[in-house]
């Protein structure tokens, strides 16, 4: 790159950049890393109409429309695409047990069904399984708003119990300051699944909080290196004049809290949050240990979509895709906040 | 006696401020290595069990014999290595990128990399594993098929193969890249523009600059870097689950599937071994760590405290 690349610093002075060699080289390096990139997501979107029959062929882009294979037995293609024994009663008001090893064929032969119309029936499921079992099954739209009750509620809560307790370290006045403010910043070092199984007895025994989403929330309220270390460092800016008029002024560390450090805490609240949401969105682990399978967030209902021996891989695409869409969407709205933040952070860092 | 009055006063609205948090993150997150301690005596098979008698250090004989040893040292030395190359990695990625940034002038193509860098981000742990699951399978992964389509590959890369401690890395080191690079650039912003203009006019290059400026400046980024990428590594587990170390994968089996098998691995034949155990590799594996990162944390802090 040699000295054609000038630095940030004298860039500055110049009115317009130089286009050089160097300067190009780097922007294609960027566009090539940026596409490469972005293809496990296309590859993704892609893999969630590819169904699982068809997996193990390449798929650049979206396969051609499949027809249902009416010889397969009702059990197989319930395994393969997910679709219901209830569903095909309902659909064709059939009463009787629905016996699964006929095959489909058979199936429409005794309720005398249309073969045109049972293929139409069956065509969704044969190339949108992932999808359609998304939307056919309550558990994922559950899944959703227990992960939004979490992330509101933990993130929220977090953002003001660590402001209130940086609204106290900021001033580093007493020495246990000091103390509490290293306390939190050593949890960057404890791995979670260390603490995970004794963790577990507190919260199921200690708290009773088993299969609760307060086990969960209390675990994003406890704060950490984070949330302090933002918090600190923001009450910090704030001039300490301003305390001080206030208690000269006959208020207590209250006012000040209420009145000065919340209403000026928003830009660092916002960046809070716009770090932490990503991160309690798709948390795994104490999902996993401390909810059942019925009432898990995204995250762990996802996992738990991996078998040991078949898997519906179409279904487990479309289903990362679920819980990535609301996630990308904020972030794209947000993207400037979310990047501002990370840099801030690191710079405070 | 008054000032001590509302000394106290002040005590006493500062711990109503603290405490509440305090009091969680001390139950929660330091709390849990007390609680361990008895538990490493005792040989207490899972959570349910109450007729416990103590063992005192037999826990620590039996992870290093049969039939634990064969899981915990495998697992040790794939969490090793993965460590190993994900350290690697991670500053594949995080520093040619931070350094371009620092180079371009603000344009719109910078604002647009921006967002896509952090865009693997938002990528759950164990979507990760899925994504690395979706394109290296070895019968249905979209990049081996395409590598091998195009006579690139001989073979299809195989996510079940010990290949994994090798692929996890990069995916880890392309979803933290932003994250990575930000605290580089952290780094690279607070060099003083004069130093860089003197060495300009000085004729040094690039290199030159790289090796006596900037390099020397990311030093304290590179030390928060190390810490995050030791402790991540060795605290990998949602990745894992992704790539089936709970269920199929014995290669995606890594330190942190072992311990979670060991907490809640079921009853009977399928538990590994006892919880009491699982609480011995934890100790004997990430106390060391930990001693390891209040070293390297502490002079931050400092730092921290100072400024």
């Amino acid at each position: 790159m040699g000295s054609a690349v000038s630095t940030l610093a004298v860039r500055r002075r110049r009115k317009k950049p130089r286009i050089s060699a160097a300067r190009l080289i780097l922007h294609a390096l960027l566009v090539l890393y940026a596409l490469i990139s972005l293809v496990p997501f296309y590859f993704l979107a892609i893999r969630t109409f590819v169904p699982t029959r068809l997996a193990t062929q390449f798929w650049a882009t979206l396969p051609p429309q499949e027809e249902a294979n009416l010889d397969a037995s009702i059990l197989a293609f319930a395994q393969n695409y997910g679709l219901s024994t209830r569903a095909l009663r309902e659909r064709y008001g059939v009463d009787d047990f629905v016996r699964t090893n006929w095959s489909l064929r058979r199936f429409a032969e005794e309720y005398q069904i249309d073969e045109t119309e049972f293929r139409e029936f069956l065509r969704p499921y044969v190339n949108y399984s992932g999808w359609l079992n998304i939307a056919m099954d309550r558990q994922y739209l559950r899944s959703l708003l227990a992960t939004i009750f979490v992330v509101v509620v933990g993130v929220g809560g977090c953002a003001l119990l660590s402001t209130a307790t940086a609204s106290v370290l900021a001033k580093f006045s007493r020495r246990y300051h000091r103390i509490v403010y290293s306390t939190y910043l050593l949890q960057t070092i404890i791995p979670p699944i260390m603490i995970l199984l004794p963790l577990y007895l507190i919260i199921t025994r200690g708290l009773g909080l088993q299969n609760s989403y307060f086990a969960l929330i209390l675990n994003n309220w406890k704060g950490g290196a984070l949330p302090i270390l933002l918090f600190t460092t923001f009450v910090r800016t704030i001039p300490k004049d301003i305390n001080e008029a206030v208690i000269m002024e006959g208020g207590t560390h209250h006012t000040y809290f209420f009145r000065i450090v919340l209403p000026l805490s928003r830009p660092a609240m916002a960046a809070f949050i716009a770090i932490r949401t990503p991160r309690f969105w798709n948390e795994l682990l104490y999902g996993f240990v401390f909810l059942n399978p019925r009432r898990y967030t995204l995250a762990p209902l996802i996992a738990s979509k991996i078998g040991t021996f078949v898997t519906n891989f179409q279904l487990v695409y479309s289903a990362l895709c679920f819980s990535l869409i609301p996630i990308i969407v904020l972030y794209l709205f947000f993207n400037k906040l979310f990047i501002n933040a990370q840099l801030a952070g690191s710079i405070k860092g | 006696m008054k000032r001590s009055k509302l000394g106290r006063a002040d005590l006493l609205t500062e711990l109503l401020y603290l405490t509440p948090q305090l009091l969680l993150f001390v139950g929660l997150t330091l709390l849990p290595f007390v609680v361990s301690i008895p538990i490493v005596f005792t040989d207490k098979v899972d959570y349910l069990d109450t007729e416990t008698s103590f063992i005192w250090f037999q826990n620590f004989v039996n992870v290093f014999r049969p039939p634990i040893v064969n899981s915990f040292l495998p697992a040790l030395l794939r969490t090793v290595v993965f460590t190993g190359v994900n350290y690697f990695t991670t500053f594949l990625f995080a520093v040619p990128i931070a350094l371009v940034m620092y180079e371009l002038a603000q344009t719109l193509l910078k604002q647009v990399f921006f967002v896509i860098v952090y865009l693997p981000l938002m990528i759950s742990g164990v979507g990760l594993g899925m994504i690395i699951t979706m394109l290296f399978s070895q019968d249905t992964g979209s990049l081996n098929l395409l590598l091998l389509r195009l006579g690139i590959l001989e073979s299809a890369i195989d996510i079940q193969s010990p290949d994994v401690m090798f692929m996890l890395p990069f995916a880890v080191g392309w979803r933290y890249a932003g994250q990575n690079m930000a605290l580089i650039l952290a780094g690279l912003l607070t060099i003083p523009a004069q130093s860089i203009e003197a060495a300009i006019i000085d004729g040094a290059n690039y290199v030159q600059r790289l090796v006596r400026i900037y390099i020397p400046q990311i030093m304290s980024s590179v030390l928060v870097v190390t810490i995050f990428t030791l402790i991540g590594s060795f605290g990998m587990v949602d990745e894992l689950i992704g790539l089936g170390g709970l269920t199929s994968n014995r290669n995606a089996e890594f330190l942190s599937i072992v311990i979670l098998k060991f907490g809640f691995g079921g009853s009977g034949e399928s538990r590994p071994g006892a919880l009491s155990e699982g609480v011995a590799i934890n100790l004997i594996v990430y106390v060391p760590l930990l001693i390891v990162g209040i070293l390297i944390l502490r002079k931050q802090i400092r730092r921290q405290l100072d400024t």
